[in-house]
């Protein structure tokens, strides 16, 4: 039987507040367009489960637009079985439909389990009064193939939200079916046992980088899963180090080198680092105008520094010489104010274009 | 620091050119082109470099400037004593790229790279540029008008900047720069406050969607409910119905099967057969007419004219029983046609038929029509949901108008200045009225000024009106005009009077109810036809029999019995005919012999004798008809159960009034939907919290670069101020004795005793009285600003005692002034290496 593991779709959720508003307008719809193209490829692909591992929503109060949604859709594949554990940030509710059959849901009290032929899909949802004594209550039947469903970090530590995958050893989990962090990331629980965290359906924001989508679960006699990528654009953080760049020509074919793989649908963070000469004159924005048409959307945080160094001004009889000796004596400041101290004025003083 | 000699190779117009600095002054005399400024900028790029050529340079370069025209090795080497060694730098330029260039350092002879790429920055600590504008005196930048230009270019000569470098206009540039972000940061802050305002009320909406959502959910349970228990009592009420249609049927079965066994009840000892029953009645027949022979012994005339007149009447054709039976079936088939067809023709029409007539007129409303009101009912109820979204008024923000200057106040100005002019007039003649009243003019007319201007610059008020929405009204217009479309349509069917949505819902309701009628009235009407399709062929097959027999006109049921009737007394009197010629013994053997068939079968049937054996073949037909009606009705009555499903009886009140519960739905669907859409339009203002909450993220990130930046350009300005007065005090005391120094070798020159102050203001002693520099000539200023660079260069170059170069520096200078600066130059070159460059015979030094 094939299952999809997903989670964290939050639905109607806050974007990235670097995006422009029409762009986070459409994103939010990539985000439900993607939650409706995973469930037709659930159907494409005789899928009969998609375990949603918590934050089908986004926030405390979702809307009611955004929960009509997700219930139409499971209404309209009653082919189906959608079982829905809620996260910490669907977990309080705000308009429902209690009716739907193939919609089925989880509770913080017991553990739940629905049979599927030798497959049980059990799980519980994480509230305060039960982070520490649900572990207790996870009594499986090792004879049959067991998949659990739980929302929360990986941790060594107790608490809400926070699960120790060892408390979880010699239980009888096949799989565990994991939702909270928004990367594809999985590990062992026991000599049985894998955990998994799907990840998110897409990224919303910078802090979202890297390839997003879900898990196929192919579950026979034992569990084989597989990702699969399934998001409309991934976002990226790109590091590109200007060290030694003296003008813009040298800078664009770091940044080229940097980003030559990344699809023009693409979101991306530049982090321009490095030590580039007192004289060089590289703006951010220089590389967002080079990069904008490109790709879907830029941006680009300069985080260069003019490294300007004692040394080369011990003998310097200028003003400059006086103004970098002065500001480097200075106990005011720490190291990188004194760089942008530094940096800052003389470009004043040589009359060069100051950048933000 | 000294020159040793120069080696030029090829550069500019000089090739093949060697030069020993021999003498601490090593000056040259010669005309314009021979290349003076060549060898300056040798010594220069030696020490320096030169700069790549670029293409869209506007300024021409020194390497395009002096790149050989002749071509070859284009470069030289320069020989000087540093610090106590020699050092030889060689040097070659490529003709454009800077990278292409060689430079190669000696250090007592050996090579060495402790002088670096640029041995000009390692051994002056200064630029290029620096190097140019101090080492490198011409008139120039000697040349000044006054002692204060000397002050403000003390930066220019120290700093390592351009030439116009202004120190005020770096910090007031740096200030404008905080300026800019101290008033975005407070604009950002304004705007965050301001946000933070909407947030907060937003935040208080949607912490007050709980009890809606709590509502809405219960609401959505009602409607559910009522939904559940309207559909449950409607299909309990058809499920019901099917059982009474059920139950209607079996009484049907069970009405047969009561009358098949009342018939049975009668037949202990089984059925008997047709045949038998045939024969029966043969037998009676045949006794019957055996005992009218006995009877009357030899047919009457009477008698024998009725046989023949019978005979004759069936001579062409006489029916066997079997086809008159087949008559009689189907003369009762048709009676019961008949009745059928009576039947559906004479039901009266429903009051709710009749009714609905009226509406319509007896004629078929189309689903065309019906579909054409209700798009314009939808388009209608649209634009009812978009004026429910369009505020009725709207804001207008206008700004009023300046108000014209006062006339009063003009009026009092013009008064108070009238009164300021005589004042001052009358100061001639009375001193004090005089004072007293340019003292009332002169105040009054300044504070009607103040009061005019202060007016002036009032901001005009901006007014904020509400006035109706145009669009609003418009949309209204819409509806009405939209609604009138609506009720002249609905009206022709005598729908009027009444919301719009319930007279077009009870119009529709209606039409459709109306269509089924007709469409069940029409069924009837095929059912009536096929019926008298029938009734004809069967009355066409009957008559023909009858004509057939030359029977007249009469009712077939008349007809049958005639005939019946005829072809029995036909039997009787044929019998008689033939039994005439036997015996009374054999009649009455042949009498008993049939009585003893008749007998046995009534025995064997346990039938009394006195049942007719008419009565007993209607049974044995009836029988048979009863039973197959009987299978018939059993199967139609399991075909209904098995096709309804029916399976178990539901219990059902009867007294629930399904109307009812379909207005409960209604209404708990109304309840619903007037949460869910207030709900709708809470959370459509709450979706932009979101958004809100990201702009503010963004707007506090973006205050806090301003205040950053902000901080920044402070610690900037302070920092260059800084700069620049610890380098004004490292140079000022060093300076001004060095100054005295060279004000002496003034003094001696040109008899003057010049001091400077900490300012470096110069003033000279004038018989024994300071007098301010302007008091000099500029020719003497000019050899004070020489002095001041030459302290300045002493200062700045304390260890390493550097030659200056002077380019044609005293041209400008009168021959009195001359000798002076000359003289001067023969002190200086006792202590320093001097390259005097002239081009005037009268210069030479």
């Amino acid at each position: 039987m094939k299952i999809i593991h997903a989670a964290d779709i939050h639905l109607g959720s806050k974007i990235e507040s670097k995006f422009p508003l029409e762009m986070t307008l459409k994103r939010r719809k990539e985000i439900l367009d993607t939650f409706s193209r995973m469930v037709s490829f659930a159907k494409e692909n005789d899928v009969k489960v998609i375990l949603l591992a918590g934050d089908v929503f986004d926030k405390d109060k979702p809307a009611i637009k955004d929960k009509e949604f997700f219930y139409k859709t499971v209404k309209n594949n009653p082919e189906i079985d959608f079982l829905y554990l809620k996260g910490n940030h669907d977990i309080e509710g705000s308009y429902e439909e209690t009716s739907i059959p193939n919609l089925k849901t989880f509770n913080s009290g017991e553990i739940s389990t629905y049979s599927y032929g030798n497959i049980d899909i059990s799980g519980i949802e994480m509230v305060n009064e039960n982070y520490r004594s649900f572990y207790s209550k996870i009594m499986l039947n090792k004879e049959r193939i067991n998949i659990f469903l739980l929302h929360g970090d990986d941790s060594n530590t107790f608490g809400l939200n926070k699960i120790r995958i060892d408390s979880l050893a010699n239980k009888g989990i096949d799989y565990l079916a994991l939702g909270h962090y928004h990367s594809y990331k999985e590990g062992k629980i026991d000599s049985r046992g894998r955990y998994a965290f799907s990840g998110c359906l897409e990224g919303r924001g910078f802090d979202e980088c890297g390839e997003k989508g879900f898990i196929l679960l192919d579950v026979d006699k034992e569990v084989k899963s597989t990702f699969i990528p399934f998001s409309r654009r991934t976002i990226h953080e790109v590091i590109v180090d200007l060290t030694g760049s003296s003008d813009l020509v040298d800078a664009k074919s770091k940044v080229d080198l940097s980003i030559k793989d990344i699809d023009k649908d693409d979101i991306l963070l530049i982090n321009l680092i490095g030590n580039l000469p007192v004289n060089a004159e590289i703006t951010a924005d220089d590389i967002k105008v080079y990069l904008e048409n490109r790709f879907y959307f830029v941006y680009v945080k300069n985080k260069t520094n003019s490294l300007i160094r004692l040394e080369d001004y011990v003998n310097d009889k200028s003003l400059i010489g006086e103004f970098v000796r002065g500001v480097y004596a200075s106990e005011e400041y720490d190291e990188e104010t004194k760089q942008k101290i530094l940096s800052t004025g003389i470009k004043l003083i040589t009359k060069r274009e100051v950048e933000r | 620091m000294k020159l040793l000699s120069l080696n030029i190779i090829n550069f500019g117009n000089l090739n093949g050119y060697t030069y020993d600095f021999n003498e601490n002054i090593a000056s040259f005399c010669e005309k314009n082109g021979y290349g003076k400024s060549t060898l300056v900028a040798f010594i220069k790029s030696m020490f320096y470099g030169m700069e790549t050529f670029k293409k869209n340079s506007a300024s021409f370069l020194d390497r395009e400037h002096y790149y050989p025209f002749t071509g070859g090795v284009f470069g030289g080497n320069l020989i000087f004593e540093y610090q106590g060694h020699t050092y030889r730098i060689e040097r070659t330029f490529d003709q454009k790229s800077e990278t292409n260039d060689i430079l190669t350092v000696y250090k007592d002879n050996e090579l060495t790279e402790e002088l670096g790429n640029v041995p000009g920055e390692t051994i002056f600590g200064i630029s290029k540029e620096s190097f140019e504008r101090l080492i490198i005196i011409n008139s120039d930048k000697i040349e000044i008008q006054s002692t204060t230009d000397v002050s403000s270019k003390l930066n220019n000569y120290a700093a390592n900047v351009s030439d116009d470098f202004d120190i005020d206009k770096v910090l007031k540039k740096a200030k404008d720069l905080k300026k800019v972000e101290s008033e975005k940061s407070k604009e950002i802050k304004k705007q965050i406050s301001e946000l933070k305002t909407d947030i907060s009320n937003l935040e208080n909406i949607k912490s007050s969607l709980d009890g809606k959502y709590k509502s809405l959910n219960e609401a959505e349970k009602n409607y559910q409910t009522a939904s559940r228990i309207y559909k449950e009592s409607m299909e309990k009420g058809i499920v019901v119905e099917q059982w009474k249609q059920y139950d209607s049927l079996n009484n049907e079965c069970k009405s047969l099967k009561e009358r098949i066994d009342s018939i049975l009840n009668r037949y202990k000892n089984g059925l008997p057969t047709i045949d038998e029953i045939n024969q029966v009645k043969e037998s009676n027949q045949k006794i019957k007419i055996d005992n009218a022979s006995l009877e009357r012994g030899s047919i009457s005339p009477k008698e024998e004219s009725e046989y023949n007149s019978l005979l004759s009447k069936y001579e062409s054709y006489l029916p066997t029983k079997e086809e008159v039976a087949v008559v009689e079936e189907k003369i009762n088939k048709l009676n019961r046609l008949n009745e059928d067809k009576t039947e559906i023709v004479n039901k009266e029409k429903s009051t709710e038929e009749k009714a609905l007539e009226s509406h319509f007129y007896n004629k078929k409303i189309e689903e065309e029509e019906i579909n054409n009101i209700q798009t314009k009912v939808d388009e209608y109820r649209g634009l009812v949901d978009e004026l429910s979204n369009i505020n009725p008024n709207i804001e207008k923000t206008t700004k009023e108008n300046k108000k014209p200057v006062n006339k009063l106040y003009v009026i009092s100005l013009i008064l108070f200045i009238i009164m300021l002019g005589a004042g001052i007039g009358l100061i001639f003649v009375n001193l004090i009225l005089g004072i007293i009243l340019s003292a009332i003019g002169g105040l009054g007319s300044i504070a009607l000024l103040i009061l005019i201007l202060t007016s002036q610059n009032k901001e005009p008020k901006t007014i904020v009106e509400s006035i109706p929405n145009e669009e609003y009204e418009n949309k209204k217009k819409d509806i009405d005009k939209k609604k009138q479309e609506i009720l002249i349509l609905l009206a022709r069917y005598q729908y009027v009077d009444g919301d719009i949505n319930d007279l077009f819902n009870q119009f529709k309701n209606d039409a459709n109810r109306y269509n089924a009628i007709l469409e069940e009235n029409n069924k009837n009407i095929n059912k009536v036809n096929e019926l008298e399709n029938e009734i004809n062929e069967l009355d066409e097959e009957i008559s023909l029999f009858f004509n057939k027999l030359g029977f007249p006109s009469m009712s077939f049921d008349k007809a049958l019995s005639t005939l019946k009737e005829e072809l029995s007394r036909l039997d009787i009197l044929k019998g008689i005919v033939n039994n005439a010629s036997l015996n009374k013994e054999q009649v009455k053997n042949n009498i008993k012999s049939e009585q003893e068939k008749v007998d046995a079968f009534y025995k064997k049937y346990l039938l009394d004798k006195s049942t007719p054996i008419e009565d007993i073949e209607k049974d044995i037909n009836d029988l048979n008809r009863l039973n197959n009606e009987y299978s018939d009705k059993v199967k139609a009555r399991d075909d209904y159960k098995e096709k309804n499903g029916l399976t178990d009886r539901v219990a059902f009140d009867e007294s629930v009034d399904t109307d009812t519960l379909k207005e409960n739905e209604t209404n708990s669907y109304n309840d619903y939907k007037v949460i869910k859409d207030e709900l709708d339009k809470l959370e459509e203002q709450v979706a932009d919290l979101d958004d809100l909450k990201s702009k503010l993220d963004r707007l506090i990130e973006e205050k806090q670069t301003a205040d950053e930046m902000a901080t920044l350009y402070e610690n900037v300005s302070n920092e260059i101020k800084k700069a620049d007065a610890s380098l004004t005090n490292k140079y000022v005391a060093p300076i001004k004795d060095r100054f005295v120094y060279y004000a002496d070798l003034l003094e001696k020159v040109i008899g003057e005793k010049v001091h400077m102050d900490r300012d470096f203001k110069v003033m000279f002693d004038h018989e024994g009285i300071l007098r301010k520099s302007d008091h000099l000539s500029s020719g003497i200023l000019t050899i004070c600003a020489l002095c001041f660079r030459l302290a300045l260069l002493d200062n700045m170059f304390e260890k390493d005692n550097i030659f200056i170069i002077m380019d044609d520096p005293f041209i400008t200078l009168d021959e009195e002034h001359f000798i002076k600066a000359k003289a001067l130059v023969g002190e200086l070159a006792k202590n320093k290496q001097i390259l005097y460059l002239t081009c005037h015979q009268s210069r030479r030094i």
